[in-house]
């Protein structure tokens, strides 16, 4: 191995261990090849800036403000309210409440922990006043949160589709139906909750309640079609979908809900910005980074040692979804998309995976890792919204993490059903 | 010392009404892009490229409080079991790394600037020059607030809070 790979690989894994934060440590690494290798220093500036000059990546931060928006002007409030109408009446009613208002909520946040904290705030306090245990209910909404990413728009999709060039909308409805098979999944974990625990059914909606909501739901509704359908007539872009949702959410907070102000406004747009720095500026860094990982032809280097180790297409993804999951576990699922990248789609090319399907492996895989213990944005929004500890919301979670488990192999080894939808739309 | 910690929450207070600013105009000029096409069927020429390079500013100007507030990713695996007087001698440490970082990169985003001056945009015609500058003004802003927290010893106390 070359000095140049050694700094790579174990001084970049050296000051990770130490604690410098993704990006510095990204930067540092970039530094001291650039040092070592006589490369002029520019590189490094002209590689960040390069990094950010995206327009696709500039629909994170209007996903994110969309979200906030949405729960600060009232419409999070709307979602459950129209949920609830129609099936809080059967087994487990208000976990079922929770994972459709989440499946609405997501399909205009592209955030998981976005979904949790809007989800969670709400459903978490109402479920524990009827008889749900606590530690269930927050591990539901940490589990719901894994919806966001999945269900379109998908902040994950958004940077796998730049990592490896791929269509952004496209990876948008290959994760639907996954989505909907978890949001499914965890339903079911509710119904057979209740029927353990014997939780009283509720009574179901009368017929003013349920035009009631319906009506004042219908806001809430409009906005997923908007910004999904925007993106599949081929009317916005997904960076212009997110800026029309955050229009509508200020629409429908000032005007029909009245509850933003205008002073309420600075405050969420820093939220949404903080978190998007967070995101980009690790993507941003990792320009310089990638760019002499490429030089080095690691990636392509250990794809290929790892191929002549590996006989079937099938043994490679099983072998790529145990180690995402592992490491999806413990470290910023972000960070992983962009280090990892190019040796992933290496490995995925010499096996001729489908780059769509395989997107669609890495965005359940990131997405799942929001919500796996022992670390995951997701959980991290639970704990704060509950106060639970870690210890109590992961001996909850583990029924939900299995039926995340299963989807995970549906994707995989299914790949219809991830390519179905876009060949029915796009042929 | 203590002034260069009382510059430093002037700057950073400057830094998130920037934010803020660039973010609100960001979304403006999209909005008003998607507006000009289908209701007045005409493309604006300078929207995207001006927002791409508000964007750029947004994340390299964030990414700086970052650094001063604490709220950068990263793995507390290993600093988390350091005895107490050993961590705050190793956060110390990780925030000196990170001011050098600040100070090559001011230093690599100088140079960028001035190779790259008098070249312009390639929609608008702006300089680049103003779009570049985000790199030095980054650099030193990263060293100005990890000096501080590396100086001083006030380390913000930091917990990713969320992205995707």
């Amino acid at each position: 191995m070359s000095e140049t790979m050694w700094i790579l690989s174990a001084g970049f894994g050296v000051l990770l261990l130490i604690g410098i934060p993704f990006g510095v440590a990204l930067g540092l690494t970039t530094i001291a090849v650039l040092v070592t290798a006589d490369i002029p220093p520019v590189l490094l500036a002209q590689t960040l800036i390069g990094g950010t000059q995206s327009f696709s990546l500039l629909a994170i931060p209007f996903f994110m403000l969309a979200g906030e928006i949405m729960t600060a002007g009232g419409l999070s409030t709307r979602m459950i309210n129209l949920a609830d109408v129609f099936v809080r009446h059967l087994r487990g009613g208000l976990g079922h409440v929770a994972i459709i208002a989440a499946c609405i909520f997501s399909a205009i946040s592209g955030s998981a922990p976005a979904t949790t904290a809007a989800i969670g705030a709400i459903i978490i306090p109402a479920m524990v006043s009827r008889g749900y245990d606590k530690a269930f209910a927050t591990a539901l909404a940490v589990s719901a949160g894994v919806l966001g990413p999945l269900i379109p728009p998908s902040i994950a999709s958004v940077i796998w589709g730049v990592i490896a060039e791929q269509s952004i909308a496209r990876l948008f409805v290959a994760s639907l139906l996954p989505g909907m098979l978890l949001a499914c999944g965890l339903m079911l974990v509710c119904y057979v909750y209740a029927t353990l625990r014997d939780l009283p059914r509720e009574k179901a909606a009368s017929w003013p309640e349920i035009r009631k909501a319906v009506r004042e739901g219908i806001f809430a509704i409009l906005a997923p079609v908007i910004v999904l359908g925007g993106i599949y007539t081929g009317v916005f872009t997904p960076t212009e979908a997110a800026v029309v949702s955050c229009v509508y959410g200020l629409f429908v907070g000032f005007f029909v809900e009245r509850r933003l102000r205008v002073a309420d406004l600075p405050g969420i747009i820093l939220r949404a910005a903080r978190i998007t720095a967070i995101v980009m500026f690790i993507i941003a860094a990792s320009a310089g980074f990638g760019f002499l990982v490429a030089q080095e032809q690691i990636a392509i280097r250990l794809a290929e040692w790892l191929a002549s180790a590996i006989e079937s297409k099938w043994m490679v993804l099983l072998i790529v979804n145990v180690f995402l999951l592992l490491i999806c576990a413990v470290m910023d699922e972000i960070a992983i998309m962009v280090i990892l990248g190019p040796l992933l789609i290496a490995l995925a090319n010499k096996f001729g995976v489908d780059p769509i399907h395989f997107g669609t492996i890495i965005v359940t895989n990131a997405a799942i890792g929001m919500a796996a213990p022992p670390i995951g944005y997701c959980l991290f929004v639970g704990m704060a919204i509950s106060g639970l500890s870690l210890g109590q919301i992961a001996r909850a979670i583990w029924p939900m993490i299995l039926v995340m488990f299963i989807v995970l192999m549906v994707v995989t080894y299914v790949p219809g059903f991830s390519l179905w939808l876009p060949g029915l739309i796009y042929g | 010392m203590k002034r260069l910690s009382r510059v430093n929450q002037v700057l950073a207070r400057a830094i998130r009404a920037g934010m803020v600013v660039m973010v609100a105009v960001m979304l403006l000029t999209l909005a008003a892009q998607v507006v000009m096409r289908y209701v007045f069927n005409t493309a604006l020429s300078w929207s995207e490229e001006m927002s791409m390079a508000l964007f750029s500013w947004t994340v390299l100007l964030g990414a700086t409080l970052g650094v001063q507030e604490g709220f950068h990713v990263r793995l507390t695996l290993v600093v988390e079991r350091v005895p107490p007087r050993w961590r705050h001698l190793a956060e110390r440490g990780i925030h000196l790394l990170t001011a050098g970082f600040g100070a090559y990169l001011a230093f690599a985003g100088w140079q960028y600037v001035d190779e790259t001056q008098g070249m312009t945009s390639a929609a608008i015609g702006y300089p680049v020059e103003y779009l570049h500058l985000a790199v030095p003004v980054c650099g030193i802003l990263i060293t100005l607030f990890a000096l501080e927290h590396a100086l001083l010893g006030t380390i913000p106390a930091a917990e990713g809070e969320a992205d995707v």
